[in-house]
Formats: structure tokens, C-alpha cells, sequence
């Protein structure tokens, strides 16, 4: 796992892991472009995509959507992430973490995942450290390193099938 | 035995005549030590069930109210829309300064009054470090909302997207057309309020549902995590302690009545590779003796991977990859209901393997090794489930809603394992009569069409 994907789990979770992240406030909440507006970071041994998902409202604009989607990572990238937003992200996925060691079955997977991922178990408990260490300069510069225009893909599909 | 006597004995093929297929089960019934949940009464009539558990720093608490829920609804939605605006502003924070500080503090916070609820619920569940301020905020939300309406307004908007999006799905289609069928003019025929309806709605009306049915005697908050069952209380009576309201005592709509004869409802999907099935019908209350040993009929039908729909549909034919049942009751009748998507070319037979399996059940005894089988799953499965924290607090909700004795899960197990075929056979043909069956098909109507006509009218 390249030590960079910390931070990009961070930077997807700022930018969309809750009700409380960026593009459900400023595209769902406040413009009112989007019904949804969620970002998901694969988690596999191998190359990972970060994914941006919005549910253009009806009768909004997709350009605009997509627009403001680009605004929010252009200002992680330009001014970073502020202290009490980077805690927020870290407590959060704290919780989903320890949520998920609750049921035998569960952790079994938690195990899998470490195993597959790191190559070892050793990992588990160096987790929180990992998660812990990674600071708002730290998204900023994940941000500008891998969400660039050029290593962008972008697919708009809508209702009627045309492009 | 070494591994190399058991391999010489797999070699022998001893060994696989007697195993192959057979898991090892026990005869003897699962014990079960449930933690109390003890009910506490506040003077204002506020039920609190708490469960002590210390594995993880973790919680999780939950507001049931009962008669806020959808089949109570005056007008469709009000129900719905009410539980689900109360994380949209309330305690003097807005919507987003709710989702900020939940998130703040490490804790989720949802609300809902689904179809086919009696009681709305808000959930709340995060790490005990910030334990005291999430319930604080959990609380503030369900006593004081505000139904902001510009986030109505956006509710509104969210509802409209959601029902068109469900709508692209044939299970949705399927399960929306079988309840109707089943409930009739219940409301619990209602899965989903249409966006017409929800569009009447203002948050004037939320605000009066509210006042009206989210009172103190019909609030029921359970807390289960690395909490004090004492701590618990004592903060629940400063939070709800001064809480008033005029109670409501509502009659439920009449219970629902079941189907006299078999109806079909086809819905016509062009060109459709698979057809989505759904066969169903009434059932019993939650409270009613049938329920046991129609838990354990459910595994035999459709409700395991070895039962007789999975092992047909899928293993052997082919025709679907996720056939299953599944059954439901609450204080007024539930449901039982079978699903499959199966392939357009295989509809007739899907449909008329489903029913002679729903006949076999009303006819034969279920012989003893399938039913050995089905009970040994009914009790793992519940027996799995208590490691959940939700579940094994949701238990002694369960226990407490519907006047169950304080020992209902410790003996479940057994009850469960003195289920008789004889018994299952009557519940059967009490509830499962293939004449009465109700059945839904999504799919492509010029193919399926004739296979339909065979068993009845079919409404398009």
C-alpha cells in the first residue's frame, strides 16, 4: 500500500465520506445542484481509483455539477485542509474502524484485508498511528499530485442515453 | 486420528460416503444467557432499555416512537418526511451544524419511519469518547425540531429523484406491486409516498405530527455499549425528564384482511432479459404462536442457501442466482414473500416450480433431516446474530413491545427445536394456500404473457 493512500482516504473523506463533507454541503445543501454527492477510495493491493459520484438534481445543469466539483478540489489544493476538518475525517473513519471489529465474522475480514493489502497483520495495530499521522499539508498535496485534469476521467450518463 | 489416518481413510472412500453433504449438528438445544435489559419507566412515561457492553469503545442508542410511524400517516408521507427532517435542523442548529458536530464527535445520526413501520426511529451510534455530547444532540433533535423549510424544500427534491431511481429497479417494482396486492386498502400497502403527495406537504404539518405523536409515553430510547446502565438513566432523566406533551392514544388502521382468491399483476418491461418474481401473502402477527414455526418453514422454503427454491431455481435449473423467501409480522399481520429473477425463458416454470413447492409445504410433512436442517439454521442464525450489538439490544425492544416473558429469547432456541412438521404443515396451509398466493411479474409482457393467462386474470 503506498503510504500516500492515507491521505487520499483522508482527502476523498473531506471532499465526500459523510453528511457533514464538502460536496454534500456545497452541491446538495447549498446550491442544491445534486440530490447525493459521495467520493469512495478503492482499497486493494494494486493501482486504486478515487471516486467522485454526484446525482445531478432534476433540471440542474451537469456542467455546473461538475464544475463546483472541481472548485472544491482546487481549493483543498490551493489552501489545504484546516486542523479541526482533518480530526473530523480522521474520528470518523476511527469509528467506522472500530465498527467494524464488532462481530467475529467482521473482523475476520478486517484480518483478510490487512493480509491482502499489507501482506501482514502486523499492520492492524499500526493503523491508527498511520491514519493519526496525516496532516491538512498532506491532503493539499495529494490533491495536486494525483487529482489533476490530466489523470481525470469523467463519464456523465444520463436518463435519455445520449452523451 | 492423525491426518494421515484421515486421509487414508478419505482415500478409502469411507470417509466421503459417510460426510459428503452431511454437516455435524447437534440435537441438543443452543443455550442462550441474554444480558438484561431491564426496563426503566421515567415519571413522564420515557421506557429506557440498556445493555452494558464492554468490547469496544463504542455505543449505540436509538429513539423508537410508537404511532409516529407510516401506517399511522394522515396524509402519505407526513410520517416519512417528519423522521427524516428531524437531522435536518433542530436544538437551535441547522441541518448542517447537526451533520459538523455528529461528525465532530465521532457519531452517526439517522432517522426514519420507513413503510410498513408502526414507530419512527432515530439511531444515533459512535465512539464513547464524546458519548455524553452525541446523546445530548441525538435528544435535542427528537424533542425539538425545527422543519427549516428550505431543507424541506430540498427533502422534497431528494424524494423526487429517489423514487424515480427506485423505479428503474424491478425488485422495487415487484415488492411496490405484491404489497398492494397483499394489504389492499392498509396502509402498509403505501411502500412509497409519491413525489405528488410529498409535494402538498409542508412543514407545518411535520411540526403538528410531531407535536402530536412524538410524545413522552410512546418513547422508547435503548442504549447498548461501553456505557453505565446507571450513567444511562441518570443522563436520560436530566435530557427527558422535563418532557411534556399531551399523549395521543390512536386506534390502529383495521387489521388487514387476507385474500379470498389468487390475483396477478403483470408489469411490462420490453425487451427485459429476466423477470422478476414475486409471490406472496398474509401472514400472522408478530405475537401470534404460528410465527416460530413459520421461522423455521421460511428455511425450509426460500430463507437458506440449501433450501428447497435455492436448491431448485439455482442449483439444478439454472434459472435465477438469488432466489429466496422471506417473512414478516408486526403487531398487525406480516408478509411471507418470494423472490427470484429469473430468466424471461424460464418464467413459466419459475412460476410453476415456486407453486408446487408451496404445495409440497401444504401437503407433505417436511421429512426429518430437512427439518433438522432448517431448525439448526433458524438457531444459529439467532444465535449469530446477538454478537451484533444492535440485534442483541433490539431483542429485548422486541421482548418489551410485544409483552414477551422475560425468559422469550433464553427459550427460543427450544422453541424453535420443538417445532413439529404437523405444525409447519398447518401453517402452511393457514397462510401459504397456492390458490391464494399473490403473484407479481416484471418482465417482458409479450413473452410471459401466455404463461400468466394459464393461472388466472391477469391486471396489467
Amino acid at each position: 500500500m503506498d503510504p500516500d493512500w492515507f491521505a487520499l482516504k483522508g482527502l476523498g473523506d473531506v471532499l465526500g465520506g459523510s453528511g457533514a463533507s464538502r460536496l454534500q454541503n456545497s452541491l446538495v445543501k447549498t446550491a442544491g445542484v445534486a440530490t447525493t454527492a459521495t467520493v469512495g477510495v478503492e482499497a486493494s493491493a494494486g493501482p486504486n481509483l478515487l471516486i467522485v459520484q454526484v446525482l445531478v438534481a432534476p433540471g440542474k445543469d451537469p456542467a455546473q455539477a461538475e464544475r463546483m466539483v472541481y472548485e472544491e478540489i482546487d481549493r483543498v489544493a490551493r489552501d489545504g485542509v484546516p486542523k479541526e476538518e482533518v480530526e473530523r475525517v480522521e474520528t470518523d473513519y476511527l469509528r467506522k474502524r472500530t465498527f467494524a471489529l464488532v462481530t467475529t465474522a467482521a473482523r475476520a475480514q478486517v484480518f483478510d484485508e490487512f493480509l491482502t493489502i499489507y501482506g501482514g497483520l502486523e499492520a492492524v495495530n499500526g493503523w491508527e498511528k498511520r491514519v493519526r499521522r496525516i496532516g491538512g499539508d498532506d491532503l493539499k498535496r495529494v490533491a495536486r499530485k494525483y487529482l489533476t485534469a490530466a489523470n481525470r476521467t469523467v463519464m456523465i450518463v444520463n436518463p435519455e442515453g445520449k452523451p | 486420528m492423525t491426518r494421515r489416518e484421515l486421509l487414508a481413510m478419505a482415500a478409502s472412500g469411507a470417509f466421503a460416503a459417510e460426510h459428503l453433504n452431511r454437516a455435524p449438528f447437534s440435537h441438543e438445544n443452543l443455550t442462550v444467557k441474554l444480558p438484561e435489559a431491564e426496563p426503566v419507566k421515567l415519571s413522564n412515561g420515557v421506557t429506557l432499555l440498556a445493555i452494558e457492553d464492554s468490547r469496544l469503545p463504542i455505543a449505540l442508542v436509538r429513539f423508537h416512537v410508537e404511532d409516529a410511524g407510516a401506517i399511522y400517516s394522515p396524509r402519505p408521507g407526513v410520517a416519512e418526511c417528519t423522521a427524516e427532517m428531524l437531522t435536518e435542523g433542530g436544538g437551535g442548529r441547522s441541518g448542517k451544524q447537526i451533520a459538523d458536530e455528529a461528525a465532530r464527535l465521532g457519531a452517526t445520526l439517522t432517522s426514519a419511519a420507513p413503510a410498513a413501520a408502526e414507530a419512527a426511529a432515530v439511531e444515533a451510534s459512535g465512539l464513547i469518547s464524546h458519548f455524553s455530547e452525541w446523546l445530548d444532540l441525538t435528544t435535542a433533535v427528537v424533542l425539538d425540531p425545527s422543519f427549516p423549510a428550505d431543507e424541506f424544500s430540498t427533502l422534497k427534491q431528494r424524494w423526487r429523484v429517489r423514487g424515480r431511481l427506485r423505479l428503474t429497479q424491478p425488485a422495487n417494482l415487484t415488492y411496490d406491486a405484491l404489497q398492494r396486492l397483499i394489504y389492499g386498502s392498509h396502509p402498509a400497502a403505501v411502500v412509497f409516498p409519491s413525489a405528488e403527495s410529498i409535494a402538498t406537504l409542508t412543514p407545518e404539518m411535520l411540526a403538528q405530527w410531531h407535536r402530536e405523536r412524538y410524545t413522552p409515553a410512546k418513547t422508547t430510547v435503548l442504549c447498548i455499549g461501553r456505557v453505565r446502565t446507571s450513567s444511562f438513566v441518570s443522563r436520560m432523566e436530566n435530557l427527558l425528564g422535563g418532557w411534556k406533551a399531551d399523549e395521543a392514544h390512536p386506534s390502529p388502521p383495521p387489521p388487514p384482511q387476507p385474500a379470498s382468491a389468487r390475483r396477478i399483476a403483470l408489469i411490462d418491461r420490453p425487451g427485459a432479459a429476466q423477470t422478476e418474481l414475486a409471490i406472496g401473502g398474509l401472514l400472522m402477527e408478530r405475537r401470534d404462536p404460528d410465527y416460530i414455526a413459520m421461522a423455521v418453514l421460511n428455511g425450509v422454503l426460500g430463507g437458506t442457501v440449501s433450501s428447497r427454491l435455492v436448491r431448485i431455481l439455482r442449483d439444478e435449473k439454472g434459472y435465477a442466482f438469488n432466489p429466496g423467501s422471506t417473512y414478516s409480522a408486526y403487531r398487525f399481520p406480516g408478509v411471507w414473500r418470494v423472490n427470484a429473477a429469473v430468466r424471461t425463458d424460464a418464467t413459466a416454470d419459475s412460476i410453476a416450480i415456486v407453486l408446487e413447492q408451496l404445495r409440497r409445504l401444504c401437503d407433505e410433512p417436511i421429512p426429518a433431516d430437512e427439518l433438522d436442517r432448517a431448525k439448526s439454521n433458524a438457531v444459529g442464525v439467532f444465535a449469530l446474530g446477538l454478537k451484533q450489538p444492535s440485534q442483541a439490544i433490539n431483542q429485548s425492544y422486541l421482548r418489551n413491545r410485544y409483552g414477551f416473558s422475560a425468559d422469550y429469547w433464553e427459550r427460543y432456541p427450544a422453541k424453535v427445536n420443538s417445532v413439529s412438521a404437523a405444525e409447519i404443515q398447518a401453517v402452511a396451509q393457514k397462510y401459504l394456500a397456492v390458490s391464494r398466493a399473490q403473484i407479481v411479474a416484471v418482465g417482458d409482457a409479450a413473452r410471459i404473457r401466455p404463461a400468466l393467462d394459464k393461472l388466472g386474470k391477469v391486471e396489467a
